[in-house]
């Protein structure tokens, strides 16, 4: 749309120009208008219409400025400006159009303010950042630490208990710990009847024995208020049992489809994953296991 | 690198969402979609009461002024902004599925819109959010008279002064352009509406008639003339006699069409005086070597740009399909716009 596109329309010998301006000039002397006339009606100048009629287009503003006083003035002249038109490139036909000014430079421009803001702000950001470290770094050791180890054996009961579970186990003597154990070492020598004859003994718990031995001065005392817990797991799950202060009585995983056996004194606080896939029975009879809502986690005391 | 990606699922659009007619421009394609900005929403009843959209478009301008109370047939823009949100986001909706065939993917196209240079940040927000509760994913904004200057094919980056007047439904935009950028932006809310209102007016207070918008648009179409010319038009009007409440026809000349739409040209008329006072000298003398282009559907009125001329002096040219170069203009922004920043606006 610049003058330099307007070029190629705008050779005054092309036939089809000149026949334009041709056709007006003619129409105008018929009608008997002078140049100046017709530039006072159209508000344009003289040599503009002139450029008009000779069809020197190169000296008009442009394509589509062209097109506009091609129109008017044949509009002027009564006459239909569309074959006036057909012989114009149409406005749409030619290159695209610029729509960005003409640079020759690139670069940008020094930002004083910005430069200085940056300069200040960066080491403040980096301080900032290293203090945001240092803290959370301090908090992650801090809580680990303070993590109570039992806390940390839960995931993995199995491989763990042992640790976890050496402590209570050398408080309390009467513990039913042993079961873990029997179970990851069932070939356990010695079966021993003697401890748990309140209930019914299941078959997998027997080897109760292997620490019940050295402990058995204080199990007959302990025996009154013990109670006999059974799990049967339909699904793997796990179950973990405190005491009244407490502590970890026992924690462990139980594989689907086995039975386990616990001696416990009450109170104790149960929490037992999967609960809905676990039944639970204190000395030969059910307990409702509670799991609110979606919660599959129960959690239940037994006094 | 994602560009080639994106456009394979989803074609960019620019919106010329005005307040008679929204024009849609596909990237590669052109305009697909020329329709009047009307809605026609339906109220069911019954056990799931609800409201449906019922048209959009042509078949909803049919509708204008003659539903029954269960259906409205709504105008969402006023004044080339924003007059009912959701209903225009529905409208942009409706007009985006149109023209998108994908059908695998729901569209989310970068769409370019145009705003009057006269709205408000708040009625451009409200413009952007519909365009993206359409669907857009990017929403860019473009001045319509730097759009209708593009599509009337000005040279708006050369460092010469282009003037366009975009004379809309609902607004008159006259803007200055140089070095692809406003140098002058000046709007005011007159537009085919005002002319429209003008003629109902003019006929009620002159006639005791009463008679429709649509009425009143197609005799402006008709007959309609801003400048007294040569010959005379009649056109025989129906409407309802106020003082007996009984439909009559009418004759109505172009004579007291002119008549009627004097103030509202007169606005327009004043708007660019006022721009031409604005405007730098050196642009001020391209513009009276070049005169000054009118785009709009209200260009098309008969002999506006002779009264333009009258009155300013001027050189005073229509442009090539005045009605479509808002949305030509920002098809082109739109073939542009990955190397553009500077013609578009922010809010």
């Amino acid at each position: 749309m610049t003058d330099s596109q307007a070029v190629p329309s705008s050779a005054p010998t092309s036939s089809q120009d000149t026949s334009v301006g041709d056709t007006l000039r003619r129409t105008r002397e018929a009608q008997g208008l002078s140049i100046s006339e017709v530039a006072n009606a159209l508000k344009l100048n003289a040599r503009q219409i002139e450029a008009l009629e000779s069809g020197r287009f190169a000296q008009l503003p442009g394509l589509a400025f062209t097109r506009g006083f091609l129109r008017n003035y044949a509009r002027l002249l009564k006459i239909d400006a569309a074959p006036l038109l057909a012989g114009l490139q149409a406005p749409d036909a030619g290159e695209p159009m610029e729509l960005a000014p003409a640079s020759n430079a690139h670069g940008d421009m020094p930002q004083v303010g910005r430069g200085r803001f940056r300069r200040s702000v960066i080491p403040g950001v980096l301080a900032a950042l290293v203090l945001f470290g240092i803290v959370v770094a301090g908090w992650y050791y801090d809580t680990l630490r303070k993590k109570p180890a039992e806390e940390l054996a839960l995931p993995a009961p199995d491989a763990q208990q042992g640790v976890a579970e050496g402590e209570p186990a050398s408080v309390q003597p009467p513990p039913a710990e042993p079961a873990p154990k029997a179970a990851e070492a069932p070939a356990a020598p010695a079966p021993a009847p003697a401890a748990p004859a309140a209930a019914g003994v299941p078959v997998p718990l027997s080897p109760t024995v292997t620490e019940s031995a050295p402990v058995n001065p204080a199990a007959p005392a302990a025996e009154a208020g013990r109670d006999r817990l059974v799990f049967q797991f339909a699904q793997d799950a796990w179950v973990e049992v405190k005491d009244k202060s407490g502590k970890v009585v026992f924690s462990r995983l139980g594989k689907a489809g086995s039975e386990e056996t616990f001696d416990i004194s009450a109170p104790v606080s149960l929490v037992i994953g999967n609960a809905r896939n676990v039944k639970l029975q204190r000395n030969g009879t059910l307990v409702d296991i509670p799991t609110p809502g979606k919660v599959t986690v129960g959690r239940l005391k037994l006094d | 690198m994602f560009g080639s990606l994106r456009s394979y699922f989803s074609n960019d659009l620019a919106i010329d969402l005005g307040t008679a007619n929204t024009l849609i421009y596909v990237r590669g394609k052109g305009i697909v979609l020329d329709e009047p900005s009307v809605v026609a929403i339906r109220t069911e009843g019954g056990p799931n009461a609800k409201k449906t959209i019922l048209a959009v478009g042509m078949s909803a301008k049919q509708m204008l002024g003659k539903t029954p109370g269960n259906i409205t047939a709504i105008r969402p823009m006023k004044d080339g902004v924003i007059a009912d949100f959701t209903v225009t986001e529905q409208m942009l909706k409706q007009f985006i599925k149109k023209v998108h065939d994908t059908r695998l993917f729901s569209p989310s196209p970068r769409i370019i819109i145009c705003v009057p240079c006269g709205s408000t940040q708040v009625e451009r927000r409200a413009i952007r959010e519909s365009a993206l509760g359409a669907g857009a994913s990017n929403v860019y904004l473009i001045e319509e008279p730097m759009a209708a200057a593009i599509g009337a094919g000005m040279p708006v980056a050369d460092a010469t002064g282009s003037m366009v007047v975009d004379i809309g439904g609902g607004t008159t935009e006259v803007g200055v352009i140089s070095l692809g950028g406003m140098v002058y932006a000046g709007s005011i809310r007159v537009g085919g509406d005002k002319f429209d209102e003008a003629i109902v007016n003019y006929i009620r207070r002159n006639y005791g008639m009463l008679i429709g918008e649509t009425t009143a648009e197609s005799i402006k179409k008709g007959i309609g003339s801003a400048f007294p010319g040569s010959e005379v038009q009649e056109m025989e009007v129906k409407g309802r006699n106020l003082a007996e409440g009984i439909p009559r026809a009418f004759t109505i000349s172009s004579n007291e069409i002119l008549e009627a739409l004097t103030e509202p040209l007169n606005q327009i008329v004043s708007a660019v005086k006022i721009a031409l006072e604005q405007t730098p000298p050196e642009l001020g003398a391209d513009i009276a070597e070049r005169g000054m282009v009118l785009t709009g559907g209200g260009a098309l009125l008969r002999d506006l740009d002779r009264l333009l001329m009258e009155e300013t002096g001027l050189p005073v040219i229509v442009a090539d399909d005045p009605l479509t170069c808002v949305v030509r203009g920002s098809g082109m922004a739109l073939e542009k716009m990955d190397q553009l920043g500077s013609i578009f606006t922010s809010e």
